[in-house]
């Protein structure tokens, strides 16, 4: 991809926030008619956010007896699993790495025989993002996810770039690459290279503002620019020599250009029918120098000399750009608001948070997720309203966790089909976007489909049904037959229980379960649920099939759904 | 504030009368509503293969062929790829090429933006999802996106897709739902439904009474519920959706794409030619690709010439426009693999209804610089203007009956090619 277009200063968006945020003194950007949740909708807020779940009984009841008991409960939910798929999540919103189409799925030949699809691509694809879950969860700074001297591997990771891993094949452990290259985190990673591949004669720019767009939320491409088409593009050295000499490129590729120049180590492009063995090398420190006969600029950091590559990632940590721009992607993430459209103020005061807790990245989800930007609910103002996000809609993989820890239930299928000639395997339907709905549901391809839809459309709807339907089959089926210790959801009354007393306190524990809320069993919230159950009921005679469609009205709808 | 916000909170006579008075104007579209069809030919296409012709010179390469005149168009054709031939022998009347249309950028996913949403952000809708939503909201799924690039911004509510391997036939009927561990999930009878209905509605009315009264929230419940609605919808058109496991390619979105128009399950519809339209090597590639489109283009014209339009005794093809068009095209000259690098130029194909056929409208120098265009007539002129992506996105919209000002804001619309 040839970048040869791009203004704009980029000293000025060096220059123009500092290390720690310069406006810590502002007051908080919130409307005065906000209105805020009630500490038990506040926690259901944070528990889906960081974790995806809905809280516990225990929890909710402890929130609303003492809601100071709130930052204790947040820390809990920082250190479970689920918060560790949130990080990979979060960053693959950024990263864009879990691709699954033909032309970047590697064959399965080799020590790699008998993989099927989805494992090549997750093997590939997850371990830059399983390198910063384990950044984050092990408290060590946020930085290095730039400047660490290992990575993460399972047995496919491991086999397809030469790497060690011992112990059970899927996990992810810790490893290293073993040919020398500079320890940048996730910039030391083929996956990396491989998913933002360059083409010939771009010199590596696209990857350059891949690296400033992640990682300083710095992107050459929202330029407003005037494309000198004077200018062969098709001719590297004419291209060469205007990069530098012509003002309406030079604007942007004097600092584009050294950054990419640090980045010739990497292949350009590594097409599937391209390997007919593993390892593959995607590095080679021989080739570091082809700068000098490619784009004909030494590496630089924005103008900063890093010595060498090695210091790439210490120039980037330290730039005042990658706390900020860490700061606007959790909050991003987390408050489902665009990030241009953040509040400055607050994003200056997680920006100084961040830096002050050493980097920690839980301290700063848990700043956010405390914070009163989070926890607003709605607006009285109907022209603050129009921008105001109250109602955060659950993410496609959001909606699998929910599901799978309120029911026991996990939406998945294997599938027959082939990508690229490979089997594609088992997979989870939530999380699948060759079989399955993730883009249906309103998630992310990383490839044609890079923003989460954040509101409900027909497939949306219909992903919602068909998922609350397979597991209210499930769920239902197993209660029906466990013991009442072991039942999953039918705690406060049994499956076949006639008895309204015993239908409303099971409907009333459903209504905590699935919605968070904390209401009497003769409720008119449990009234209108019961009228669903009764009137499902007398369609079909069937109790336990009128449960079933009790479930997929409350797994459905617009409280489980959204929050 | 930004530009939507100014529209919706100034209306657009107010903006309008921000602008100064020497720029031309144009109001509210004079169309009769229209359906639109969009292929996207993503990766960036040659347009000196067919749209945009050449001379062979030092400051441009262009492939085998010549110029062949159909009526008052001009297109680059060889025996060799007959089925741009054919096309333009057959739908040369009803066809316009757009010639110049600079999308100042040369990286696709930005560019894709520009020529699809006329604006620089990707949050905003793009030209089918415009037309959808105006035109056929209330259709059971307005925007059916068959492609795999689609912006649908603030109509994201009225947009669907179908999965890379038609998966959505998995929702819409019980029979191809994916066996779930041995659990078939529950199939739902429509007096269920009914109830499943009852109930959200009972939420929704709940929810928009407390914290959904208004604004962005508000909007999330409307959807929920609309979105019930649709879904219930699709179900009862699933015929035309086809078998799950099939990879979409251009014709088998044609397909999809007809029958969708014709049901009036939508109204607009993206698709995708799914070529490998980025030659940095092997530009040759492109002749290929070309044959491909047109082949595609040719059965979507059939089909709509063919199939009844809404009014008694019309086609689709009097009531559906249809827009052929990349990201941006490649570099003039070949670069040494014998492949073109990306171009911040481009030109596109708009036929069917509304459309001025016959004949091309902008205008690109011998190196496919753009030139200054007349607005008004659309031929090249010294003291026109330069035709940008946004100019004509606005045209499109204004061929489909939609008011291109209403969403894209005070701005010069390139509306010579609309009838």
């Amino acid at each position: 991809m040839r970048l040869l277009a791009i203004t704009l200063c980029l000293t000025a968006c060096a220059g123009d926030v500092s290390q720690s945020g310069d406006d810590d003194d502002q007051p908080p950007d919130v409307s005065k008619t906000a209105v805020y949740l009630t500490p038990p909708q506040h926690l259901t807020r944070i528990s889906l956010a960081l974790r995806g779940m809905r809280p516990s009984l225990d929890d909710l009841h402890a929130v609303e007896a003492d809601a100071s008991v709130l930052p204790s409960i947040v820390d809990r939910y920082l250190a479970s699993p689920a918060f560790a798929d949130t990080i990979k999540e979060l960053h693959n919103e950024t990263l864009l790495m879990r691709v699954e189409v033909p032309q970047f799925t590697y064959p399965a030949i080799g020590p790699l025989a008998g993989k099927t699809a989805r494992e090549l691509n997750t093997g590939k694809f997850d371990e830059p993002l399983e390198l910063i879950r384990y950044i984050v969860m092990t408290d060590r700074p946020y930085t290095e996810i730039v400047t660490a001297n290992y990575t993460m591997t399972n047995d496919v990771t491991a086999a397809m770039w030469g790497m060690t891993h011992t112990g059970d094949p899927a996990a992810w452990t810790k490893s290293s690459f073993a040919d020398g290259r500079a320890p940048l985190g996730i910039l030391s990673s083929n996956a990396v290279y491989d998913r933002w591949r360059s083409a010939g004669f771009n010199f590596n720019r696209g990857r350059a503002n891949f690296i400033s767009r992640a990682l300083l939320c710095h992107d050459y491409l929202t330029s407003d620019i005037i494309v000198d088409t004077t200018v062969d593009l098709a001719d590297p050295d004419v291209v060469a020599n205007a990069v530098v000499a012509n003002s309406s490129c030079a604007g942007c590729h004097q600092t584009l250009d050294p950054l990419a120049s640090y980045l010739f180590t990497f292949r350009n492009t590594l097409a599937p029918v391209g390997i007919d063995a593993y390892p593959v090398t995607y590095y080679s420190p021989g080739t570091a120098n082809r700068w000098m006969t490619a784009n004909k600029r030494p590496p630089m950091f924005f103008g900063q000399s890093t010595g060498n590559m090695t210091g790439l990632g210490t120039a980037i940590a330290n730039d005042p750009r990658f706390a900020k721009c860490t700061a606007t992607r959790f909050a991003s993430y987390f408050t489902e608001v665009a990030q241009n459209q953040l509040p400055g103020a607050w994003i200056a005061r997680l920006q100084k948070q961040l830096v002050d807790s050493g980097f920690n990245a839980k301290a700063l989800a848990k700043a956010i997720v405390l914070s009163d930007e989070f926890r607003i609910s709605h607006d009285t103002d109907a022209e603050a309203a129009e921008t105001t996000v109250g109602e955060l809609k659950l993410r496609p993989e959001q909606l699998h966790r929910m599901v799978k820890d309120l029911t026991g239930f996990t939406w998945s299928t294997t599938s027959g089909a082939n990508l690229r000639g490979i089997p594609y395997g088992p997979a989870n339907l939530l999380e699948s976007d060759f079989i399955g709905f993730r883009v249906l549901a309103g998630g992310i391809d990383s490839y044609f489909v890079t923003d989460y839809v954040h509101t409900m459309n027909a497939t949306s709807s219909l992903t919602a049904k068909a998922a609350a339907a397979a597991a209210a089959e499930f769920v239902v089926e197993h209660d029906l037959a466990a013991a009442p210790a072991d039942r999953i959801l039918f705690v406060a009354a049994a499956v076949l229980d006639a008895g309204e007393e015993q239908i409303r306190a099971e409907l009333a524990h459903l209504h905590a379960r699935i919605y968070g809320e904390l209401v009497a069993p003769d409720s008119p919230e449990v009234d209108e649920t019961l009228a669903l159950y009764n009137d499902a009921f007398a369609a079909s005679g069937n109790r336990a099939r009128a449960w079933k469609v009790t479930l997929i009205g409350m797994l459905s709808n617009f409280r489980a759904l959204f929050y | 504030m930004n530009r939507r916000d100014l529209f919706k909170y100034t209306g657009a006579a107010a903006a309008l009368s921000m602008l100064s008075p020497v720029r031309k104007l144009v109001a509210a579209g004079t169309q009769a509503p229209k359906r639109l069809v969009m292929v996207c030919a993503q990766g960036g296409w040659d347009v000196t293969y067919a749209l945009d012709p050449k001379e062979q010179s030092a400051r441009c390469d262009v492939p085998v062929g010549a110029v062949q005149r159909f009526g008052n168009l001009d297109i680059f054709t060889d025996a060799t790829r007959p089925n741009v031939t054919a096309f333009f022998t057959k739908y040369a009347p009803l066809s316009a090429v757009v010639r110049g249309i600079s999308v100042s950028s040369v990286a696709h996913q930005e560019c894709l933006k520009r020529m699809s949403t006329g604006t620089r952000n990707e949050t905003n809708p793009d030209m089918a999802a415009i037309v959808a939503h105006d035109n056929g909201n209330a259709l059971p799924l307005p925007y059916l996106i068959l492609g795999d690039t689609a912006y649908t911004g603030e109509y994201a509510g009225s947009a669907g897709r179908v999965g890379s391997t038609n998966q959505i036939i998995a929702l819409l009927d019980p029979a191809q739902a994916y066996p779930t561990n041995g659990h078939a999930p529950l199939a739902t009878t429509n007096p269920e439904d009914a109830l499943l209905q009852r109930y959200a509605n009972a939420t929704a009315d709940r929810v928009k009474a407390t914290r959904g009264a208004l604004g962005y929230n508000r909007k999330r419940v409307d959807d929920f519920v609309e979105a019930i609605k649709r879904g219930k919808a699709l179900q009862g058109v699933r015929a035309g959706f086809g078998a799950r496991g099939r990879v979409l390619t251009l014709v088998n979105q044609v397909e999809l794409a007809l029958d969708a128009l014709e049901q009036d399950i939508s109204q607009s519809v993206m698709l995708n030619t799914r070529l490998g339209w980025d030659t940095h090597d092997t530009n040759t590639d492109q002749a290929g690709f070309h044959e491909t489109t047109f082949a595609g283009l040719m059965l979507l014209l059939d089909g709509l010439a063919a199939r009844p339009g809404r009014q008694a005794g019309t086609k689709m093809i009097d009531d559906t426009v249809v827009v052929c068009y990349s990201e941006f095209s490649r570099t003039p000259k070949l670069n040494s693999t014998l492949g073109k690098d990306h171009w911040p130029v481009t030109s596109a194909l708009v036929c069917g209804a509304g459309v001025k056929g016959g004949r091309g409208y902008g205008a690109s120098t011998a190196a496919i610089e753009a030139d200054t265009v007349n607005f008004s007539t659309g031929d090249r002129s010294a003291t026109g203007m330069t035709l940008m992506s946004n100019h004509f996105c606005a045209g499109v919209l204004k061929a489909c009956g939609v008011d291109p000002i209403a969403h894209l804001g005070p701005m010069e619309v390139f509306d010579a090619f609309v009838a």
